[in-house]
């Protein structure tokens, strides 16, 4: 019936396009929906609590440059608040009664 | 001097009967050409950097499998000239080690892993790269049919025609099932031409495409909210395996894997899936398929037609990715446009195929970066290749 193949791979690779096609679709409609803006339709719903143009104050490009300058002075002061206590560490050896002096042999039996 | 004369013959017998064991009485050209070839795999892995984490382990196991030995054709248990040390010989470690290839138990653990530490967003954002990875499964099926045209059963033929998903463990997956006798050569092929994408793939990508063409420059991909990561590996599990349930285990595992690490919640497990686990298997796969290649079922004239059966699949897959691009961009808005050089990613070899278009398009354009996009048809081409795997196993298991 099919002596080089043909029609079962044909069949097959429909199959596999079929599959493929399905997650295609799915994915392509379906991402728009979990994108929607709930909020934003909301809204359109309720255009008296739109927000203006004339609402939105416009940041003019001197004042981002001195938010961003700010910002560049405060990240690059951050590492020169070091401690600047300079101190001997101590260092505290713990009582064992394996090196203890006070069972040495020069010690004189009464 | 009787008793000396006893004592030397006592020796030279057992000195006989010792060398009757050794490799060096037992091995024959077949042998010699297995082990060079071992060495190959070796060199070509830490010389050339050819997937080493794979060659590496496959190289050694073809040394193990052809260190020739007595009584390699007593395979029965309860034979007594069954050592049990030869990889199809029952009983043997070895022998347990390959139940794991033989019954395609490997293959879905790595896919769990490969799941694991692969990320889909490149996928999700532009959906449409899905396509490319069904277009690229072209070469199984034109690689089934070559197999049926030289002779080869439907089974062995699409067992052969899998080597075009460039996916190695799909490969053993499905050869295991449909011809168990020829799973090492179509692993040790099928990772041969994965090792060797970056070689047969450019040149057929630059005959294919246009300067203009591969000057196209892609929007770059959205970003994708963490439910959409969470929501694909469920809607793609139920999606594929409602049309296919044949390739389950391979798909089951896939999505389960991207589910651990997409959900953020179970980080320990995603972690140990793409971490110890599929090395632990990777490991085993690799020695075992390795071994599996004895001289004297490999060197067979079969195994030559599966070497020449893979090279072209792999060729005819890397046309059927590039040209379907083609083909879509002529429906696609200037600016949706596809880059045909991602066209090739659509097989499995997750990410080599992709390197190698981000490679060959930095050739033509300094400043277009091709990885991103192209690791979306790369991904969607594992899905493609296990779905393919269960069609051709629900036609002809």
């Amino acid at each position: 019936m099919d002596p080089y193949g043909f029609v079962m791979a044909i069949i097959a690779m429909s199959v596999v396009f079929s599959g493929l096609i399905l997650l295609y679709l799915t994915f392509k409609y379906v991402s728009r929906l979990y994108t929607l803006d709930i909020k934003k339709r909301f809204k359109r719903r309720n255009p008296e609590k739109e927000i203006t143009d004339a609402d939105i104050e416009e940041t003019s490009g001197e004042i981002n440059a001195a938010i961003a300058l700010a910002l560049h002075m405060y990240k690059t002061q951050l590492h020169d608040m070091e401690d600047t206590v300079i101190t001997i560490q101590k260092v505290a050896k713990a009582y064992s009664p394996w090196s203890s002096k006070i069972y040495g042999l020069r010690r004189t039996p009464k | 001097m009787e008793t000396s004369a006893s004592f030397w013959s006592f020796l030279g017998n057992h000195i006989n009967s010792f060398f009757q064991y050794t490799a060096i009485m037992n091995f024959t050209v077949g042998h010699v050409i297995m082990i060079l070839i071992g060495l190959i795999f070796i060199y070509l892995a830490i010389k050339k950097e050819y997937e080493p984490l794979l060659l590496i382990p496959i190289g050694f196991g073809i040394l193990i499998g052809n260190i020739p030995f007595w009584g390699a054709e007593h395979v029965l248990n309860g034979d007594p000239s069954n050592l049990q040390i030869g990889i199809y010989q029952s009983g043997s470690v070895m022998n347990y080690l390959y139940f794991g290839v033989r019954y395609g138990i490997y293959p879905p653990l790595i896919f769990l892993g490969i799941g694991a530490m692969t990320d889909f967003s490149a996928l999700i954002s532009n959906p449409k790269l899905i396509l490319i990875g069904a277009a690229a499964q072209l070469g199984i099926f034109g690689a089934y049919a070559a197999a049926i045209a030289l002779g080869f059963s439907p089974s062995e033929a699409g067992a052969i025609g899998i080597i075009g998903g460039a996916d190695g463990p799909t490969a053993i997956f499905l050869s295991s099932k449909l011809a168990p006798e020829l799973v090492g050569a179509i692993a040790i092929s099928a990772y041969s031409y994965m090792a060797l994408v970056p070689v047969i793939q450019p040149p057929i990508m630059r005959l294919l495409t246009t300067p203009q063409e591969r000057l196209i420059r892609m929007k770059p991909p959205r970003v994708v909210s963490k439910l959409e990561k969470i929501l694909f590996p469920i809607i793609g599990l139920l999606l594929t395996t409602f049309i296919v349930p044949a390739g389950l285990p391979l798909l089951g595992m896939l999505f389960f894997g991207n589910l651990l690490k997409e959900s953020t919640v179970t980080k320990r497990l995603a972690d140990t899936a793409k971490g110890p686990l599929i090395d632990i298997v990777t490991i085993l796969i690799g020695v075992t398929v390795g071994a599996s290649t004895q001289a004297t079922t490999f060197l067979t004239t079969k195994s030559v037609g599966i070497f020449a059966l893979g090279a072209f699949s792999f060729m005819v897959a890397t046309f059927g990715g590039v040209m379907f691009v083609k083909v879509i961009n002529l429906f696609l808005k200037e600016g949706n446009k596809i880059n045909p050089l991602i066209g090739n990613a659509g097989v499995s070899a997750v990410p080599d195929s992709a390197r190698v278009s981000q490679i060959v398009g930095l050739e033509y354009d300094k400043t277009n970066h091709l990885l991103m996009h192209a690791m979306g048809p790369n991904v969607a081409g594992v899905i493609g290749s296990a779905v393919a795997a269960g069609v051709l196993l629900s036609f002809l298991y």
